[in-house]
């Protein structure tokens, strides 16, 4: 190494970054070399000199000073832009705001500050009406739209139930108006579609049940909150129409800067239509308190976005969201055309019975209790009669075929369910037909105890593959599992489960899975389902070694009970009660 | 670890202004050594470094390449340390004697000068490494150039504080 390639080096070596083959062929030149050596001592001579130096600053604490006088600043700002504040109750709105969080008085004002600093370099006089009216405008030659959204909702559930633990689904939508004044759209969530094309109306729940209407229905129809968003110009208008006809509406408008573009953000909040405790509030997004947040192009005065949170007692949570809007493009004809499959089960209104009376007179305990019964007999062109659908599918039939009804509970109403009372929330507890399953155990692993692989039905067809990407670990007293047959441990599972006893399932089971498990009972909780009483009891048969998986299969039957309220309502042409959505 | 720059900027545009706190617990020592060796006096010093962070909280809603912070931040410490010194130009003129140079603590204002006299992009890293305690490959992370620029532009860096300290040392003679 010449002196060159050394004193290069030299910074390296400082900053301890040269690899050690290098860093020894350095020293070693240092060693030899006296100018080097010099230079590398002056080096970290500095090297100290500064460090030293910069623990003197480092002591250094502006902080306060600093807020203090951003503070000051702020408060002759506020002055300065007290009319602004009346004129959109700035201040009400951020005192109340829980998106913001803002507890201490002092951030408040900062906050405040910082809207308005940003505000008023420009359209400071425009009032959300006028945001509004101008967004109105903007879309007066709408032909075609296409958004995509997001809500917390069920899959394949209605396009207005929201729950604020679920996750997010993805909505797609489209309308468009055709040259001829034909109106199609089109709404769709992985397990739901609503297609409106031209001339009928068709819902289709994923795999194959579905309502057809021989009719344009409007957007909306079908529990369809999101689908509503497709008419813009309505949406807008509703709006402006409110802004103007409640001056004293909380309404917040501010300028943001989206990705270097200016933008205008109308916040808007609303208030729930049903009231505090009601059976169904927070399960719609109108059921709710809730903050509309619009978002606006400042040049071309287009909705570009929209976020809807739920206020709750602790927090904010976004439970809606549109993630991208096209204007006026070319739709493909194909999206409004729907694949049908061909064993469809249509869902219609029910029609008048021969012996309609005597479904007229029930009360909604009998009907719940005589829907019930006929399933407990397996008469299914009785329960029928009780559901809206033109066949009760198989699934649905092992479900509930056979059950046994523990108790039917005193029926009670949401004023978030069906019009002119004439919903019922009937609460239930049933027995199902006990089901025969097979659990697959394996021992092969390093902690030398059986866990479970997978689970087959009573025709040893695969149900669920449990899939172990890492070894059980090896408990704390590894020993007492290791000692357990595989029946016992499955034994062992459902105890613990009945328990809701997680961290016990985890020995048994993949974590991931018991954290599913433990989500999906939290979740249930929070609609009001009393876990403990839906779990299911076993009776374990019998324990046979299958040579095919190298596993124990333990075939047991699984007692399971459901505790819960069912949905009937009579608001049809035959004025009798069905039974409303799944059980 | 403690997040960019760009994270607590976002945080105070989308109403949670109180996070400013962090930019000014990252750069206060940087700003406090930069304008030390501008305006030889560090109480003057803190006075525009707070002046410096006012201004760019003021000014956040207008920063548009919001990475680029730093760089920004040091831009606006130039033009406050350029006003100051014209103040104290004025005042001088008016025959208000200058504020007492700061000799209380002990400040390493050859030091401090030798920096202030560094180019900008040598100078950015200076204070990141030392002022800030950013490691080399932090550096290179945040503006974002190879590990080996880092440390190259830092040997010249030093190349040059030795230059310039050795001359302030003649001249002192």
């Amino acid at each position: 190494m010449n002196c060159t390639d050394c004193i290069e080096k030299l910074t390296e070596l400082l900053e301890g970054l040269l690899p050690e083959t290098q860093r020894q062929k350095v020293e070693e030149h240092l060693k030899d070399c006296q100018v080097c050596r010099a230079e590398w001592k002056e080096l970290k001579e500095l090297g100290k000199r500064l460090a030293s130096d910069s623990r003197t600053f480092r002591q250094t604490n502006l902080e306060d000073a600093v807020f203090n006088r951003i503070m000051r600043l702020q408060n002759e700002k506020l002055k300065q832009a007290d009319t602004l504040n009346r004129q959109f109750k700035i201040w009400r709105k951020i005192m109340k705001s829980k998106i913001t969080k803002l507890t201490a008085a002092a951030v408040i004002i900062i906050t405040v500050v910082l809207s308005i600093s940003v505000f008023d370099k420009s359209v400071a006089t425009a009032s959300a009406a006028q945001v509004l009216q101008n967004a109105i405008d903007a879309v007066s030659d709408l032909w075609s739209v296409h958004m995509k959204t997001r809500m917390r909702t069920l899959p394949a559930d209605n396009f207005s139930l929201i729950g604020l633990n679920y996750d997010f689904v993805p909505i797609e939508m489209w309308k468009r108006t055709g040259e001829n004044g034909l109106v199609q759209w089109r709404v769709e969530k992985p397990g739901r579609v609503l297609l409106m094309d031209g001339q009928t109306t068709t819902m289709l729940i994923r795999p194959n049940r579905g309502v057809l209407r021989e009719r344009p229905l409007p957007l909306g129809c079908f529990d369809s909150w999101s689908g509503r968003l497709l008419n813009v110009h309505d949406l807008l208008d509703n709006e402006l129409q409110r802004a103007k006809n409640n001056p004293d509406r909380e309404v917040y408008l501010r300028h943001q800067e989206v990705e270097g573009q200016d933008k205008i953000i109308l916040e808007v909040e609303v208030a729930a239509n049903v009231p505090e405790g009601d059976y169904l509030r927070n399960t719609f997004i109108t059921g709710s308190d809730h903050l509309k947040v619009y978002q606006f192009d400042t040049k071309t005065k287009l909705l570009e976005g929209l976020q809807v949170y739920v206020h709750t007692d602790d927090d904010d949570v976004l439970i809606f969201e549109v993630t991208d809007i096209e204007y006026n493009m070319e739709i493909d004809d194909s999206v409004f055309v729907l694949d049908l499959p061909e064993n469809m089960n249509w869902y219609g209104k029910p029609k008048k019975l021969p012996d309609n009376e005597l479904y007229e007179n029930m009360t909604p305990k009998e009907a719940v209790t005589a829907f019930f019964q006929a399933c407990a007999d397996e008469n299914w062109d009785e329960v029928l009669k009780f559901k809206a659908s033109s066949q009760i599918d198989e699934r649905t039939k092992a479900y509930l075929g056979g059950l046994t009804i523990i108790s039917i509970g005193e029926p009670f109403q949401s004023e978030g369910y069906a019009r002119d009372g004439l919903g019922w929330f009937v609460p239930y507890e049933i027995r199902l037909r006990p089901v025969e399953r097979n659990a697959l155990l394996s021992n092969a692993n390093s902690a030398g105890r059986f866990v479970i692989t997978g689970w087959y039905d009573n025709k040893m067809q695969l149900q669920e593959e449990v899939k172990w990407l890492n070894e059980p670990e090896i408990l704390a007293d590894n020993d007492t599992y290791a000692k357990m047959s595989p029946d016992e441990v499955v034994k062992a599972y459902y105890d613990a489960l009945s328990r809701l006893d997680w961290n016990e399932m985890r020995k048994f089971m993949l974590g991931s899975y018991i954290d599913q498990l433990e989500r999906a009972c939290q979740e249930a909780a929070k609609h009001k389902v009393d876990i403990r009483s839906n779990l299911p009891a076993i009776e374990i048969d019998k324990t046979f070694w299958s040579a095919e998986h190298s596993s124990y299969f333990v075939t047991y039957r699984e007692f399971g009970v459901k505790k819960f309220n069912l949905a009937i309502r009579k608001d049809n042409p035959a004025n009798r009660f069905v039974v409303d959505g799944g059980i | 670890m403690a997040e960019s720059d760009q994270y607590y900027i976002d945080q105070c545009l989308n109403g949670r202004p109180d996070e400013f706190r962090h930019l000014v617990r990252r750069y206060q020592a940087v700003l406090s050594a930069y304008l030390t060796g501008r305006l030889s006096n560090r109480t003057s010093a803190e006075e525009a470094a707070q002046e410096t962070f006012v201004r760019a909280y003021f000014g956040l809603s207008e920063l548009k390449k919001r990475r680029s912070f730093y760089s920004w931040l040091l831009g606006i410490a130039v033009r406050v340390a350029k006003e100051q010194l014209r103040d104290q130009k004025r005042l001088a003129q008016a025959d208000c004697p200058p504020q007492q140079a700061y000799e209380e603590e002990k400040v390493d204002l050859d030091l401090q000068k030798a920096i202030a006299r560094l180019p900008d992009s040598y100078r950015q890293i200076v204070l990141l490494r030392f002022y800030a305690g950013r490691s080399c490959s932090q550096i290179a992370g945040q503006l974002d150039m190879p590990l080996g620029t880092v440390t190259k532009q830092l040997s010249r860096a030093y190349a040059k504080l030795r230059q310039f300290l050795s001359d302030e040392k003649e001249v002192q003679r």
